[in-house]
Order: structure tokens, then sequence, then C-alpha cells
């Protein structure tokens, strides 16, 4: 006798809590191709798909790009000697998070062989509204989560008089409490879960002392220049300490830049964490920063700014400000509150217990699943028996 | 780096020089609150003609006499010859350290087991402290040096006003290296790093304020130089250290100045 509709609803869902028990279904994460430019917002999804791969399941990072060459046409232009057109190639992250990342399974969904289960789950960066209206839009099965690491972006990507509800969005994963506390005030219906980042454990104090080196990480050459020129004119004294620009550096020579010098000038000012400045004071770098719009956790709260670093508002103060910081350093002088402060900042993000938390909300969202399917499959049984009764 | 030998050449036991002498042991003592790795041993060097001065409420200095050449760099290499302990450090009479210096440097030194020499950044003031300015500091831009704070024979080419004062020596390195020469006047210390570099000695600058050094005090050695040697003299000695640095031993050369006509 050919089976029923519900008997066949019924039967898949069984199948697909058997996948989701014997973690037999795969977590995709959907990427932007950052080009080797550096990105927070990348480094957080790698990192996160990385643990998840660590911690048993399947992962597969997603990615789009119409017309990428075949593995046969990059051969024949090899052969051929001609050079590649940029636009057809995914370059990805391998010379800035380095070969662990790049090696993760990447799937072009262009090229329409992208099949997904119930079981499944996607991970949607916050800044892509068109997938997730196309996703939502072709009705796929998989669970779909968005990961939030800046509202900005929010803002920036979704069209007018549309919000995550019309996308059939309920969920995210939040790199920050603050963030989160911001999409809510808008979307009030979203299950938020916060995972902070970690910072690498390549981040930390170099056995060797220091250079009398000014790292500065600023997103805008005219920041650089703004700081530079005006310490060297202000005070020719210090003509002498060398200034080290690390905007795009591969994150390795990143680490080791900050570990070489002294002292780091941060600026980011629509940063939602600042990822740079805790590593900076990872290696032992006394930050001198902006307090950007968003303040994040390890560098305040309500109760005002922590001393975890030197903060300024105005540019202008920056040359007078390094001249001082430099002055202590060459003396030993830096205070004692501001090291201490700077430890108990170390002590935050650890990897250990970015694991911990990631395997925890892997195991939340899988069983939540599960329940999930169990009640529908509920809820399909009574509404059968309920026919039978009538 | 443990115990350290602090060489302090006195060639006038009169009253101006007790008082600074004073104040350099202070500067000493001060060292000695935050340096816990070893002794810092004050070692006066001074004339057999007089009588050794009594320091009182300091511990630990030694006195050595010099019945030779009193000039700066025999009653310098006088000492050195005494020192018992594997690092020594040359402090000017008229001049101070910084209270942290020895415990800054030692981080340096624990890391750094082939530098033979660790300069100080040191801050220079005329007798009043009116003015001053930085000495040393110039391998510590990346632009100038080959390997950060490193003085190699390419930095000595580009400067020569390096000063040894306050830096902490190895020794036995001194030692064999052949000490200062006393006939090189004004560039003695250029010729003493030609020489170290030559040997393939390594010398680094620590980037910390180490030591305050006075400039142009009366009668002070830099004080006599420019009273005793002319302008046009300097660069001849620089020209000579050049010349000298890879002789070990003083061969006493001198300069010779060409005689000038004049018309009657």
């Amino acid at each position: 006798m050919a089976e029923s509709k519900k008997q066949k609803v019924s039967k898949r869902i069984d199948e697909a809590i058997a996948a989701l028990e014997k973690k037999d279904f795969t977590m995709y994460f959907f990427v932007a191709d950052s080009r080797n430019v550096p990105n927070e917002s990348m480094e957080y999804m790698y990192q996160l798909a990385k643990t998840v791969k660590d911690n048993g399941y399947n992962v597969t990072m997603l990615y789009q790009l119409d017309n990428e060459y075949t593995q046969e046409e990059l051969e024949e232009l090899k052969n051929k000697e001609l050079p590649e057109d940029v636009n057809r190639t995914f370059v990805g992250v391998g010379d800035w998070l380095g070969e662990d990342y790049a090696s993760l399974p990447h799937l072009n969904i262009s090229l329409g062989t992208w099949t997904v289960s119930p079981s499944d789950f996607l991970f949607i960066p916050e800044a892509f509204s068109s997938l997730m209206f196309q996703t939502h839009q072709h009705r796929i099965p998989c669970k779909r989560i968005v990961v939030l690491n800046n509202f900005d972006y929010v803002t920036d990507m979704i069209p007018f008089g549309v919000e995550w509800a019309n996308y059939g969005i309920h969920e995210v994963v939040s790199s920050t409490e603050r963030q989160l506390q911001i999409l809510k005030d808008s979307f009030p219906y979203v299950k938020g879960t916060v995972l902070p980042t970690y910072i690498p454990e390549y981040f930390r104090k170099p056995v060797k002392p220091k250079n009398l080196i000014v790292n500065i990480v600023a997103k805008e050459q005219k920041d650089v220049n703004r700081i530079l020129k005006p310490f060297y004119w202000q005070y020719p004294s210090f003509r002498f300490v060398s200034f080290r620009d690390l905007r795009n550096f591969q994150r390795k020579r990143f680490a080791e830049s900050l570990q070489e010098g002294a002292i780091t000038v941060w600026i980011d000012e629509h940063t939602p964490f600042g990822n740079s400045a805790v590593e900076a004071i990872r290696c032992g770098n006394i930050v001198i920063g902006k307090v950007p719009e968003n303040i994040p956790e390890w560098m305040g709260d309500e109760n005002g700014l922590k001393d975890n670093g030197v903060w300024f508002t105005n540019i202008n103060d920056v040359p007078k400000i390094l001249a001082e910081v430099i002055s202590s350093w060459m003396n030993d002088d830096i205070p004692e509150e501001l090291l201490k402060s700077m430890d108990e900042t170390n002590r935050l993000y650890t990897y250990e217990k970015w694991v911990e938390n990631v395997d925890n909300f892997t195991k939340d969202i899988v069983n939540a699943r599960i329940n999930e399917f169990k009640q529908f499959k509920n809820a399909n049984i009574q509404s059968k028996e309920n026919k039978e009764e009538n | 780096m443990k115990d350290i030998t602090i060489i302090i050449p006195l060639h006038d036991v009169s009253a101006p020089y007790i008082e600074m002498s004073k104040k350099a042991l202070e500067s000493v003592k001060k060292c000695g609150e935050y340096y816990k790795s070893g002794k810092l041993i004050p070692m006066f060097v001074i004339p057999s003609s007089y009588d050794c001065p009594v320091f009182e409420g300091y511990e630990n200095i030694t006195f050595t006499t010099n019945d030779g050449k009193t000039d700066f760099c025999s009653q310098v290499n006088k000492g050195v010859s005494e020192t018992k302990t594997d690092y020594f450090s040359i402090l000017e009479v008229d001049d101070t350290y910084a209270p942290k210096w020895f415990k800054m440097c030692e981080e340096y030194w624990n890391t750094n087991e082939d530098v033979s020499i660790f300069l100080p950044i040191n801050v220079q003031s005329n007798a009043d402290h009116t003015k001053w300015q930085y000495a040393n500091e110039l391998p510590l831009a990346m632009s100038f040096s080959n390997e950060i704070g490193v003085i190699d024979k390419d930095c000595l080419e580009n400067c020569s006003t390096f000063n040894l004062t306050g830096a902490v020596f190895n020794t036995s390195d001194f030692i064999e290296s052949g000490m200062l020469k006393p006939s090189i006047k004004v560039a003695f210390y250029y010729e003493f790093m030609l020489r170290y570099a030559e040997q393939g000695l390594k010398m680094l600058v620590v980037p910390k304020e180490g030591y305050y050094h006075v400039i142009g005090r009366k009668d002070s050695l830099s004080d006599i130089y420019a009273k005793e040697i002319p302008d046009n003299e300097i660069s001849l000695w620089f020209d000579l250290a050049k010349r000298e640095c890879v002789y070990k031993t003083d061969r006493w050369k001198t300069i010779v100045m060409p005689k000038k006509e004049t018309l009657k």
C-alpha cells in the first residue's frame, strides 16, 4: 500500500532526527571572499566554523562566485601562460588566516550543486540580507542562523521597509552582548546567543624584551598621517622612535609586530569589538586608543572606561599622549593600575573558553532542532489521530 | 648580571668633587633599591697623591689608587683591571644613573647573551639643566640600524657621538679588547667602539633612559677638550680613531697640525 503523505513526513522527520543524533549533517557557513584582506567578521565566521569542525561536526564554507574558473580552465591558462581574471577566482583567507582555515571545505553555490537537508544548518553573516531573502523564498529546509558581529552591516544592506521577520530569521549568534542588545532593540523577536570571540594563542607576550616601536592600527591612511607627522613636528627629540603601520598585515605577521613593539595606537571608531586592541594588549603593548562609537565590554561598562589602555576622543591629543607614554615606557614608569588592568583583560577571551562555549552552543542548537522535529511529529500524529477519531 | 662594579674616576678630591661624588653615590644607592639580582659596588679610582675621601652612610665602596697616568681613560682602565665582577659600569662624578637603569637593563641582558656592552639612552643636559638632548638613541630607529638597537660598523660610519658612560660592560671582553686608549683625545670612546665592532663584539642600546650626563661643566673633560683642542683638530682625532681601531694596543699616535704661514 502506498505511504500516505503524513507517513512520508513522519519518516523524513525520523531520518532528520537520526541524522542529528549521529552528527550526520552539515553546518554551512556562508562567507564573502575576503581576498586576503583581514576582516574581523570573516575571521569570526572562520573561527566558528573551524571550532565546530574540530568538535566533530561536518562543516562546509559556502561562497557565491558566478563564472568561477574550473580546474581545467585554470590549467589551460597556466599552460598558455595567460593571466587569470581575478574576478573569477575565490582567493579566500589562506594568506592572512592560514592554511588551517583555508583548507576547510569550500563550495561555490553558484555551481548549483549545493543540496541541503532539514538536519543541516546554515550560518549567514548579518550583512547578507539577500541570502536571507533567497533562502526564505526558496524555502530551503535547513535551520538558518544569522551571525552578528556588527549591527551597522544590518542597516547598511537591508532594504527599506523590510526586517528579518520577513525573511523568517528568528535566531542569531552574536560576538558581543552589546551588538545583540542593539539588534534586539529593532528585532525583539529574535532569539540570540552570545559567543564572545577568542584571541588566538599566538597573540602573547614575547620572550625577548620589546623594542621602542609604535604600531599603528587604523583603517584610514589619513589617521596614520594625523598621528605620525604632528608627533615628529611637536617632539623632534623623539625622531628615533619608529612607527609601523599594520594595516592588512597577515595575522601571524601582525602578531609578531605587536610582540616586537611596545606601544600601539588604535583607531577603529565603528568596531563592534576591537580585536586588534585586545590582541595588542595580549602582546604586552600599551594601547593608546580612540574611544569607539560602541564601547566593547572589555574596554568599559556603565561605570566608565577601564584602565587597560590610554583612551582619547580627539586625534589631535595623540602626539602629546604618545610622547608621555613613550617617556613613561622608557623609564619603566607605566602606572601599576594600567598594567594590572591589562593583565585582567588578558584573562578574557581564551581559546579554552571559546571551545567550551561553541561546543555548548552547537549541542544546544542540535538538541533544539531535534525537539522541534519531535514536536512537529507529535503534532502530526495528534492531528492524524484526531482525524481518525472523527 | 649579578654584582656590578661602578667605576667612578676621580681626579680631584676638593669639596665640590666630594659633593658631586655624594650625588653620584646616591644615584647608585637608589638603583640598588630596584636592582635585586646582585650588589652594585662603587669603586673610586683616585690619584695616589690624594687621601681616600670618606663617604659616610654608603656601603660596599672600594677605592683604588692610581700612581701612573691619571687621565680619564687611564683611570677607567685602572679601575677595570682591579674589578672582580663579571660586569662593570662607568659613572662620571658629575653624572647620575636613572633609578631603574640596572633593573631595566637586566631584562635585555637576560635575553641577549651575545651582547658585550649594553648602552643606556643617555639624557645629556647642560650644567644648569636648562637644555637637554638624547644620546645613543639613533640605533633604535629602524631606518638607521641593520638590527634595531645594535651598534655595528655601519652605525659607526654614520654616527661617532656615542657615549659609553652608564653602559654595562662585560669585564673580560673589555680587557681582552685592549681597553681604552688614553692617547686618543676626544674620540677615545669612538675608537674603542670601532675596535669592538672590528673584533666582532656586540653592542646594544637598551631602549630605556638610563643615565643623566652633564655636558660642559666647568673643568669637566668636555670643557677641557673644548678649551684645548681647536675645532679643526677634532675631526683629525676621529680620523685617527678610524686608523687606530685595528690595533689592540695604544700606539700613542698623535695629531700634528700643519703650521700656518703668516704674511708679515
